[in-house]
Formats: structure tokens, C-alpha cells, sequence
């Protein structure tokens, strides 16, 4: 019998299924940090990707029956659960748009003194991240804080790895632009 | 920082900017937010594990079940006591392909279903991404639910044969194989900007977002109404319902799926040699480049302008360029239809009895001179029906003995020997029923007739649940007919199975390459399906 730390993720996902508790617990380790970031820094919100990444294991609970393998990685099959609980936030708070940043935050513009080369705070990065296409927030959040290969960050957002290439330059290209004009870069 | 992260970087700015990012101190869940959502995790999981099991206790319940039922059946109880089953108010959830969920509220809490769960009045139903369900009422009708989809079911009702339905579709794409709307019936789809109505017909809704929704025809008429403009669609033509009231005149469809050649200055894009305009109301759903493999859905206009309403990443990279229209003119080797010269030469695939006047899709391919060449020219009828149901896994309703699949107390009209087909199907109507290859193949592997093996297709069984029953007849020596009425009585083909080998003896699928199955036969080697039901 595999201890939890000596389950593969395969064995967790085919104990999960069947409501193992451990082997979601398991899951939950896993993945939670990389799921939180991925809301945080689509919703701008702490307390919103906190709410949503309990709202995406217990997503993942429920449909893990419907889990293919063969169809898929976990991973990214994790992340669409993902997108697809940001999709119901975004539409259930269309009439209550976020002020947690701005009024949290204040605008980080430099003083005269600071470097260029300052520290890139979160908050400042999830602010600029906002004001990117969703896609490209996408692959920024998954390729470059998440870490997840191209091939896996295609599965994920269901484009081929071209797109996500270009996906990938194009958000590097406005976001550089977006934290060069708040004198971040 | 790994070389994989960098993959696709191809400035030094880029992987600077990369680097900047990594080095971010990014937050963290609080641990004792952490510890705490462990906590409700396990709960879930182990709740959804009580359900888990209380469902095969539920199946337990159905073996019981079951032996009542057969034993009905062997002692010709059965036909009295179905022709009273209450009628079927519920559409079934078959081929579902990744996850799918219902909710019983309106909405506000969702559960994942499974093959052969029910949608009733008042049920919402959604698809995730590269997800999909396929719906079948009461009365035969099939709906496709695509990805991304979101419907309510505002009315469900089957009485006498009638039915009453109506959808709201809020997102994503469906496509409706409608059997005729009987007298007093109805079938109709809202979406937030139009309505369409149809009475025995085949159609597409996509509702990409809350401004629009695009309504196409393959086969009848549809009516589509939006604000009290209305508006009638045949065959091979759309509309579009606008969130501001707007009902667009009737054009033609055209779908393009190929590379995205070039985005001109006057916002002219090409995919695959052909032109087309986007406009400030075409969606867009990515930010595209050239070289991308896209799908674009649009119209043809009265003046030959092509406009496309939607585009999207192409799912295969397989070049698809279709285009509907009347047929203009016809010679050897061109024809015209809406206004559109094609060349046809040997290799073109006409349909038949196409005439100057048919409503036709033409799938083509754009030639190294530009001309199009038609690849096939078909009528709109000569359509394919509803996509097949795979076998399911949850009892189903009970169906009545003697072909009657509605469980209306009125048997359908039976061919000799085999149950009354479905006739609403078209593909189960004898008069024009083509024939399926599936079914010849059955039927030689388990050397009964044709008609039989259509028989119980027709009674909605999937060629892979007739082949598993053939198999575990055989393999059994328990009549078919015995098994279907199991299945009737809604114990799932893995109940049965159990049943009929307590000491799990398998149940070999046969080799389709070898001949010389073991077909060594039970005690009715060439089962009907009629047999022990009356």
C-alpha cells in the first residue's frame, strides 16, 4: 500500500475518484499554490482567489469521474476547471467590477530616488495584468509564474502551441508596455 | 531560469521581462485557509463516496427489480402492466464527452451528471470546454450540446405523443434534430436575443455572448422571431438576433476552416484563398495572427459579400471550406450557385437529383488559379441525422413491449419480426431508411437479419449495446429478448452482466477480424425480439 507522499499523481487521481479523502487531500497539496496564483492574479483579488480555489477542488471532487486520462494531463485539465469557475465569477460580478486594488494599493509609481531595477511587487503585477486580454493573462499566469510548459499551458486553454507562442509575445509585449508607463520596468 | 520556461522567448527583452516575473515574491494561500479547505475537500469526497455507494444500492434494489420484471415478462404480464407507464417527462443525457453539469435551481448550484441522467421542466444544464452532451426527448427529437453551452428547460412536457418544449439557451452552441411537432405541440428555442420555433426540422443556435445569437437552418423551417420582427429561414440560410432588437435579412451560410492567409488594411482577412470582411460586430474569440488555423462562420449577402459573424481557433487542422446556395445553372464542367462560379470535374461528388433551384452545401477547395473547385455538392436533405447514442450507463425509462419506445400505451406499427421501429426517425422509417454498415456487420457476426438488428436499433439501443447483448446471449444461452427487457427495466448493462455471470465469467468482445468466432449457440440461436415479450 503508497503512503501519500509515495502516490503518483495517476494513483491519487484513481483513489480521488473514488472519494478517497486522503488522495484528494493529496491533490489539494499538489496544485492549491499554483490554482490560488492563477485566480489571484486573474481576479486581482486575495480574498476572491481564495474563495475560488475552494470553489475549484470542490469542482474537482465532484467531476472527477469524468476525468479521462487518456483525453489529457490532470493539470490541465485542473485549469479549465479553473477558467470555467473565473467564467462564473466574472459573469456573476459583471455589475460589481473589483476596487480591491485600487483602493488596497495605491498607484506604485516610482519616487524620483527608486531604481529602475526595484522590486516588482505582486500587487503591481496583478494590477498590470488586468488590463491584458484574458488569453494573454492566461499564458503569463501559467507559463511564467505557474511554470507549465507550452505544451501543457496549450492543453490547458485548448489553443495549439503556436498560439500560445504568440499568445506569449504579445502579453510579454503589453505587459512590458503596461508596467514601463506606471514607471515599474 | 529552465530552458522550458524560455521556450518561445525571442528577444532579450521578453526573457529579461521573464525573469523580472520569477522573481516577483507571488502570494501564497494562508495556511490555515489552506488547512481549512483540506478540511471541507475531505468532507466533499467523502460525501460524494456515500452517494457513490447509495447508487449501488440503488442497483441492488434494480436486480431485485429486474427479477420481477423478467419473470413478468416470461409470464406475458409485462405489455398490460407498460401500457400504463406513466409518460416520459424527461429528456436523456447520452455520449456525454467531458464534464457536463445540471442544476435543479436555476442555476445556482451545479451538479456533474452521467450517461443516461434525466433533464426535466425547470433543469439548466452546462458543458465546459471540449465538453458535449447529446439530449433526446421524449418524442425522438436530438439536440447537440456543444462546448461552453449553457440551456435551461423552461417547458418539458410528452402527453399523447405530444410534445411541448422550451428551451433557453444562454450560451454556446446546439444543433436540433426536430421529428415533426405533432398538433397541439410545440418546440421552441429562446436565447436572450430571438426565438426560434421550428415543426420538424434541423438547426444550429450559437449564442457566442448576451448581444447575439446566429440561427441556422440545415433542413425545414425555422421561424425566428426577436422584438416582433420575424423572420422565416430555410435550408442553407441564417440570421442573426441582435441584442439591440435587430433581425438581419436571411443569407446564406458559408464556414471556413483553414489558415488565416493574410489581414488586409480594409479589414478583408483570407483563410485557405478565401476573401471575406470582419466587421466591428464579427466575434472574435482569440487574438489572431497569420498562420493561425482558424474556423470562421459567416454570411453570404445578397451582394456576394462575404461577412463573417464568428471566428474562432480551429479545433483540426484540416482545410473545410463549405458555402450553401441555390443552384443557378448547371454545365460539364462549372456551375453557378448564388452567384458563385465552381468547377466540377470528375472527381466531384454530386448528390442526386440536384436541378437548377436545389438548395445545396457545396464543400470546395480554392485552386493555385483561384477558381473554386467543388469537392461535393450536396442537397440539404441529404443531410446526416442526430449523431448516434453510445451505450449508457444509468437505467433508462421503461420502454413498452412490442416496438412501443414512448411509453404512450400505444404500440408502434411493427415490421414482421422485429419491433416497430421508430418512424419519426427517419433513419428508422423504412421508406427511406439508407442502410447502416454497423447493422450488416452485427448481423452477419451473430447470423440474424438485417431487420432484426435495426429492429432494436431503432428502439433507441446504440450498435454497441446490441453487440454486448448478442455476446452476453451468447456467451449465456440467456435469450436476447430477456436481456433487452433487463435493460427495459433500467438495470445498467454491468448489473447485467454481473447477473448473467455470477462467477464473472468474461465476456470476450469479438476480434471484427476474425471469422471464426465461437458462436456456439444458447437456447434460442437466432433470437427475435419480439419473442417472450407478449
Amino acid at each position: 500500500m503508497h503512503t501519500m507522499n509515495e502516490m503518483t499523481e495517476t494513483q491519487a487521481v484513481r483513489a480521488a475518484s473514488r472519494g478517497d479523502p486522503e488522495a484528494v487531500a493529496h491533490l489539494y497539496e499538489l496544485y492549491h499554490t499554483g490554482i490560488f496564483r492563477f485566480l489571484y492574479y486573474r481576479t486581482g483579488s486575495i480574498q476572491s482567489a481564495e474563495d475560488l480555489t475552494s470553489e475549484v477542488f470542490l469542482r474537482m471532487v465532484r467531476s472527477l469521474s469524468g476525468f479521462q486520462p487518456g483525453r489529457g494531463t490532470f493539470a490541465a485539465w485542473l485549469y479549465q476547471i479553473a477558467r470555467r469557475v473565473l467564467y462564473d465569477w466574472y459573469r456573476s460580478n459583471a455589475a460589481h467590477p473589483l476596487v480591491e486594488l485600487a483602493e488596497t494599493h495605491p498607484d506604485p509609481a516610482p519616487k524620483p530616488d527608486e531604481t529602475a531595477e526595484r522590486r516588482l511587487e505582486h500587487a503591481v503585477l496583478a494590477q498590470a495584468m488586468l488590463s491584458l486580454p484574458a488569453e494573454q493573462q492566461d499564458v503569463l499566469i501559467l507559463r511564467f509564474i505557474n511554470g507549465l510548459s507550452l505544451g501543457m499551458t496549450a492543453e490547458a486553454i485548448h489553443r495549439s502551441i503556436d498560439a500560445v507562442k504568440g499568445l506569449q509575445s504579445r502579453g510579454l509585449q503589453k505587459l512590458r508596455e503596461v508596467l514601463t508607463e506606471r514607471g515599474v520596468l | 531560469m529552465t530552458k522550458d520556461i524560455l521556450s518561445g522567448i525571442e528577444t532579450e527583452a521578453d526573457a529579461e521581462l521573464v525573469s523580472r516575473l520569477q522573481q516577483v515574491d507571488h502570494p501564497a494561500l494562508a495556511a490555515d485557509k489552506a488547512s481549512a479547505q483540506v478540511t471541507q475537500l475531505k468532507v466533499a469526497a467523502r460525501a460524494q463516496r456515500t452517494a457513490s455507494a447509495q447508487k449501488s444500492w440503488k442497483w441492488i434494489l434494480a436486480v431485485t427489480g429486474t427479477v420481477v420484471m423478467v419473470t413478468l415478462v416470461v409470464t406475458g404480464f409485462m405489455a398490460g402492466l407498460l401500457r400504463n407507464v406513466q409518460q416520459v417527462q424527461a429528456a436523456s443525457l447520452d455520449n456525454i464527452n467531458g464534464i457536463v453539469e445540471i442544476s435543479k435551481d436555476a442555476g445556482q448550484t451545479w451538479i456533474v451528471v452521467e450517461d443516461g441522467e434525466g433533464l426535466t421542466s425547470g433543469d439548466g444544464l452546462r458543458t465546459y470546454t471540449d465538453s458535449g452532451v447529446i439530449l433526446t426527448f421524449p418524442d425522438g427529437s436530438v439536440v447537440a450540446v456543444g462546448e461552453e453551452a449553457e440551456i435551461f428547460v423552461s417547458t418539458l412536457e410528452y402527453q399523447k405523443r405530444v410534445l411541448t418544449l422550451e428551451l433557453l439557451q444562454t450560451a454556446g452552441e446546439t444543433t436540433h434534430w426536430v421529428v415533426p411537432v405533432r398538433e397541439g405541440g410545440k418546440y421552441l428555442v429562446n436565447t436572450v436575443t430571438g426565438t426560434a420555433q421550428v415543426h420538424g426540422t434541423v438547426f444550429n443556435i450559437n449564442v457566442p455572448d448576451a448581444g447575439l445569437a446566429r440561427f441556422a437552418v440545415t433542413d425545414g423551417l425555422v421561424e425566428v422571431s426577436n422584438d416582433g420582427n420575424e423572420i422565416l429561414l430555410a435550408a442553407g440560410q441564417v440570421t442573426l438576433a441582435e441584442g439591440d432588437g435587430t433581425l438581419v435579412p436571411a443569407a446564406y451560410d458559408f464556414s471556413l476552416k483553414g489558415e488565416l492567409e493574410a489581414i488586409g488594411a480594409d479589414d478583408t482577412w483570407t483563410v485557405s484563398g478565401v476573401t471575406f470582411k470582419v466587421t466591428e460586430d464579427t466575434r472574435l474569440k482569440g487574438e489572431f495572427v497569420v498562420g493561425d488555423f482558424i474556423h470562421v462562420i459567416g454570411r453570404v449577402l445578397e451582394s456576394g459579400e462575404r461577412v463573417a459573424d464568428m471566428i474562432m481557433y480551429s479545433q483540426v487542422d484540416k482545410e473545410i471550406l463549405c458555402f450553401s446556395g441555390t443552384v443557378e445553372s448547371i454545365s460539364e464542367t462549372e456551375w453557378v450557385i448564388s452567384g458563385q462560379s465552381v468547377v466540377v470535374n470528375s472527381d466531384t461528388i454530386l448528390g442526386e437529383g440536384l436541378e437548377v433551384g436545389s438548395l445545396v452545401e457545396v464543400r470546395f477547395t480554392v485552386q493555385e488559379d483561384g477558381s473554386w473547385l467543388a469537392l461535393e455538392i450536396s442537397q440539404f436533405s441529404d443531410e446526416q441525422g442526430p449523431p448516434e447514442k453510445k451505450p449508457t450507463k444509468q437505467p433508462r425509462e421503461p420502454k413498452g413491449p412490442k416496438g412501443e419506445v414512448n411509453g404512450t400505451g400505444e404500440p408502434e406499427q411493427e415490421m414482421e419480426g422485429i419491433p416497430g421501429p421508430v418512424k419519426e426517425q427517419g433513419i428508422c422509417d423504412p421508406e427511406t431508411e439508407q442502410i447502416q454498415p454497423e447493422a450488416v456487420r452485427l448481423a452477419e457476426r451473430y447470423s440474424v437479419t438485417y431487420k432484426e438488428i435495426m429492429g432494436w436499433f431503432c428502439l433507441n439501443y446504440g450498435f454497441g449495446e446490441i453487440d454486448l447483448a448478442y455476446r452476453m446471449s451468447l456467451d449465456s444461452g440467456t435469450p436476447v429478448t430477456e436481456i433487452f427487457a433487463m435493460r427495459e427495466s433500467g438495470t445498467g448493462w454491468g448489473l447485467i452482466k454481473q447477473t448473467l455471470f455470477p462467477k464473472e465469467k468474461p465476456v470476450n468482445k469479438p476480434d471484427p477480424n476474425n471469422n471464426n468466432l465461437d458462436l456456439t449457440p444458447g437456447p434460442d440461436p437466432n433470437p427475435n425480439p419480439n419473442k417472450g415479450k407478449n
